[in-house]
């Protein structure tokens, strides 16, 4: 589906896209091109958020406004530079961590009253052919061992590693990285079983063999649930790559190969 | 004008000759094998004794507490709201599981928390507060408490999920909210918060909503209500308390030699997050401690020379040998932004009490932006005359990455101040040289920006 | 008729190990070793050559190859490439039977796999971008101390306190250890601290995985003082492989024979 309106860059979990579309704007997520992000080697800054800062920001950039939920640390401290330097309005939108309090509901109400306003004041743009920005696509009649991908927001040098892992026989049947529509839990919120309880159903749906984490170095958030994932939460054997800005492409490809053999061993999924 | 006495802190073995009496728990703690103790260097005073005593018996006044029945809330994250909650109900003792960060450096035998974490799955890429999550697991460091809270939302990520993981080795945790402290929007109900900023009503409503689930669990787990008067009375002597720590720190730092060592300082602004779980004894020992500053200033006693290079300090280390290189460089400092400032305002008395309490929590510069942060630093460095910046990046720690550099940027633009960012990693044996050489370049910027000519030494 | 020799190829960084596995006997007739190089290929067809001319045989006898290690994909003799994670676990099933676990710690990575029952990989994590938790390490620190590899061991076992380590990185950590040096440190707790600072991220690698057996592998293995400080590390026994330096090789032998339908002896393998 075409769809030709006035741009909003989004990210995080719980984006209102209902809002944005009924205020006449197409949300999407730019793409994230990490490799060509300035904070490439700057230790402790997650190349997701600074990627996205760098995606609206950058010149040539067509959006009419950026919108972002505080889904983590790194996220809020990055809007607070590129507000900044961002030529157009930045909303910063307050997702509470806790779920199902008073106070969690009210604050989303807020927030999404808050979001009404800002977007009634926001310029309309120029309008802009895109596809279907926000699906998320997966292979659809796979061989090889069928896994799940989860993760934050995919970039540029994710999808070189999703290319790597199809080439030796993962096939990514399942996208549960980070996506701006819907209410899935995530698994930043307080306390997250749900989220793992998310994953669970979503994967034995999806008929996994096992899941694949693209962890981004410095996501904390991600990173210490790894535990959790490996002891066997959902139920499945995980794959864990550290992909960053610029992956080890080689170093990433033997543990996607070790995965595929061992997946073999348990004789899950099809042949490789 | 000549100095007065100068002061010296004193090693271990020394002070150990003349104190151990008075501090029983340094030499014990020292006894059971840690010798990382053994390499600070401590004031000699009654009052320094009285404070080291209060830090490390703090797990023995833990376990007394189970002992003999009291309730025990472990208060995450928040630094400075829930125990001054808590401890407006008698029978209660609330302590900051957090500050198990900083115990594999005092503590060698506590190396092990760190490997416990490790082998959690939270590496040596998280914060020191990794600690924690150590002490959880092993569940002999501290008594579990009968009660967990912990802020989230604003919240640093590594945290956030350390405590997850607390969470997930079956320990249950009342969350609450903290917002992400905005700017109000044009005709928005606005509040000023403790130390000038301001926020949206709706926020400071929204967390006294929270504050008001922390109440009621805290009277769950007494059985006694902890009504309006009793937190009102809770925050009066909190903030009785708070009062006498910002006269200590306003004394040390304006003072013409620093009357107190980087060190003591530390320890002591650190007591009152969570009062050290005893909160009549924070009290008294920080009256010891203003008492016997007031006591040197007026007699010109101090470390180091009048004119040793003001420092202005930003976060805390969790090595604390770090802070020995302070006097070793001939800086002293002369402010200081522990990542707690907020916990020096007074809580407001004149506001119902959870609103009071949620303002106070809501200026903790770590919920705002760091630009806010960074013009609360550099007000105070120039009301207190700073001449050089400090920034300690904690390992790990997600906030580090972004805030040093905007803080940096605001102090060099505003008061063009030399400035040094340093990461300290928890536990280095050998970082201490690295450290000073970073510090003896600091002091130097500051001296020739000074246009003094007198080479930097060591004074202590 | 089937000779039943298969041939293992270990490319590594530092070096090629080969091992030669008699299916039929169930016995790894030989293994042997070259430096790498630029041209591994020739290098392994080389070693390859040597080994089985020592056994009266040429290519034409083996009846199948397995390449294995960061240059799997590079060496010609094998026709067929699995990754060392694998041929590790198999190898150290072959030579250790009863084996749950395995570390292993060569010049330039680390890894620990964890093994099923039947000896399949449960799971396994590696660490091939930081050298502080390698052989590298070992042996940057040895050379700046001036003692000898071989006498690590020695060197660790009279400190009195080892000397905490933080750097992540190898070349910051030397720069540590110099510092150290200039502060008066001893030697013997400079030595203890890199040991015990290499074991603590390898066994960080290993988690909470509680395996019962637990085999020591790579050419660090054969480092004096290092099993001493896993076992440190991780609070559980820990022992050397018979062959550390050759499991990877003996692996991917007994996984070519594995592959081979016409072994019966093979099929107690579970691959």
């Amino acid at each position: 589906m075409i769809d030709s309106r006035p741009l909003i860059a989004v990210t995080g979990p719980l984006v209102p896209c209902d809002l944005i579309r009924a205020h006449g704007f197409a949300p999407v997520a730019p793409t994230l091109r990490a490799c060509a992000s300035g904070a490439v080697g700057a230790a402790g800054v997650c190349a997701v958020a600074q990627s996205w800062a760098d995606a609206v920001s950058a010149d040539g950039a067509v959006f009419s406004a950026a919108v972002l939920t505080t889904r983590c640390d790194q996220i809020r401290r990055t809007a607070e530079t590129l507000r900044d330097r961002l030529r157009v309005p930045l909303f910063v939108m307050n997702i509470p961590a806790t779920r199902g309090t008073p106070a969690a509901e009210r604050l989303l109400a807020d927030e999404r009253r808050r979001l009404d306003a800002f977007l009634s004041r926001v310029p309309p743009g120029p309008s802009v052919s895109t596809a279907a920005a926000l699906e998320q696509s997966c292979a659809s009649e796979p061989d090889g061992h069928r896994v799940g991908v989860f993760g934050c927001c995919l970039t540029d040098a994710d999808r070189t590693v999703l290319s790597m892992l199809d080439e030796v026989g993962l096939r990514v049947v399942f996208d549960a990285t980070e996506h701006p529509q819907g209410t899935r839990p995530f698994i930043g919120q307080r306390p997250n079983e749900a989220f793992f309880a998310w994953l669970d159903r979503r994967g034995r749906k999806a008929r996994l063999a096992g899941w694949v984490l693209l962890r981004q170095p410095w996501c904390d958030l991600i990173h210490a649930e790894v535990f959790r994932l490996k002891r066997g939460e959902t139920g499945l054997p995980w794959l864990v790559l550290e992909t960053g800005a610029r992956p080890t492409l080689a170093a990433l490809r033997t543990r996607a190969e070790a995965f595929a053999e061992l997946l073999e061993q348990a004789g899950g999924g099809g042949d490789v | 004008m000549s100095e007065g006495e100068t002061l010296s802190a004193v090693g271990f073995e020394a002070w150990r000759t003349r104190r151990a009496v008075a501090c029983a728990a340094l030499g014990r703690h020292y006894d059971e094998g840690d010798a990382r103790l053994a390499e600070l260097r401590f004031d000699p005073s009654p009052a320094a004794d009285r404070l080291w005593e209060l830090l490390l018996s703090e797990e023995d006044r833990l376990a007394e507490a189970r002992r003999r029945g009291a309730k025990i809330v472990g208060a995450m994250k928040d630094l400075g709201t829930v125990p001054v909650m808590a401890y407006a109900l008698p029978g209660v003792v609330a302590f900051y599981p957090d500050g198990a960060w900083w115990t594999p450096c005092l503590m060698k035998h506590t190396d092990g928390l760190f490997a416990r974490a490790d082998e959690l799955g939270v590496d040596d890429s998280f914060c020191p507060v990794r600690a924690m999550l150590g002490a959880f697991a092993q569940g002999d460091r501290f008594p579990i408490p009968d009660l967990l809270t912990c802020s989230v939302g604003a919240v640093c990520d590594d945290f956030s999920s350390i405590a997850q993981r607390v969470e997930g080795l079956g320990h249950p945790i009342l969350w609450w909210e903290m917002p992400y402290r905005r700017m109000p929007e044009p005709g928005e109900p606005a509040v000023v918060l403790p130390g000038g900023v301001r926020a949206p009503r709706a926020q400071v409503e929204l967390v006294a909503a929270e504050l008001g689930r922390v109440r009621d669990a805290l009277s769950a787990l007494t059985g006694g209500a902890l009504t309006n008067a009793r937190l009102a009375e809770g925050i009066r002597v909190a903030n009785r308390i708070r009062a006498v720590l910002r006269s200590l720190r306003e004394i040390v730092f304006a003072a013409p030699r620093a009357p107190l060592p980087a060190l003591e300082l530390l320890v002591a602004e650190m007591l009152i997050i969570h009062f050290c779980s005893d909160r009549d004894e924070t009290e008294a020992v920080l009256e010891d401690l203003l008492a016997e500053v007031r006591r040197r200033v007026a007699r010109s006693a101090g470390y180091g020379r009048s004119d040793d290079v003001r420092l202005f300090w930003v976060n805390p280390v969790a090595d604390l040998r770090a802070m020995r290189e302070v006097e070793a460089c001939g800086a002293r400092l002369c402010g200081t932004d522990f990542l707690f400032t907020h916990a020096f305002d007074p809580i407001p008395e004149d506001a119902p009490p959870l609103e009071a309490l949620a303002c106070s929590a809501l200026a903790d510069p770590m919920v705002g932006p760091a630009s806010q942060r960074a013009d609360r630093v550099v007000d105070e460095m120039r009301r207190l005359g700073a001449e050089a910046l400090v920034v300690v990046r904690i390992p790990g720690a997600s906030h580090c990455a972004h805030e040093g550099a905007r803080l940096i940027d605001a102090v060099r633009r505003r008061l063009g101040v030399p400035c040094l960012e340093v990461e300290v990693p928890s536990l280095s044996d050998s970082f201490s040289a690295a450290m000073r050489t970073r510090l003896e370049a600091l002091v130097e910027a500051a001296r020739a920006a000074r246009g003094a000519s007198s080479a930097v030494g060591s004074l202590s | 008729m089937s000779s039943s020799i298969f041939a293992g190829v270990d490319a590594g960084s530092r070096a090629i190990k080969i091992a030669l596995f008699h299916a039929g006997r169930d016995v790894v007739l030989e293994t042997d070793a070259c430096d790498q190089g630029v041209d591994q290929a020739a290098r392994a067809e080389a070693l390859l050559a040597r080994v089985l001319a020592r056994h009266g045989l040429k290519r034409d006898d083996l009846d199948g190859a397995v390449a294995t290690g960061y240059g799997r994909h590079a060496v010609g003799v094998a026709r067929q490439a699995v990754t060392e994670i694998t041929c590790h676990a198999v190898g150290v099933r072959f030579l250790h039977p009863a084996a749950t676990a395995l570390i292993d710690i060569g010049g330039q990575d680390s890894k620990f796999v964890q093994l099923a029952e039947d000896g399949r990989v449960l799971d396994f994590a590696m660490n091939d971008r930081c050298a502080a938790g390698t052989g590298r390490f070992l042996e940057v620190i040895a050379q700046r101390l001036e003692v000898p590899l071989d006498q690590l061991g020695a060197c660790a076992a009279q400190a009195d306190r080892p000397a905490a380590i933080s750097s992540m990185c190898v070349v910051f950590a030397e720069s540590e250890v110099v510092g150290l040096l200039a502060a008066g440190e001893r030697v013997a707790n400079i030595v203890a601290g890199v040991q015990q600072s290499i074991a603590s991220r390898v066994a960080a690698l290993a988690g909470a995985a509680r395996a019962k057996e637990i085999i020591f592998t790579g050419g660090v293995a054969g480092v004096s003082g290092m099993r001493e400080a896993l076992e440190r590390s991780l609070g559980r026994p820990v022992a050397v492989a018979a062959d550390p330096r050759m499991t990877g090789a003996i692996g991917a032998a007994i996984l070519s024979a594995g592959r081979d339908r016409a072994c019966p002896q093979t099929r107690r393998m579970p691959y």
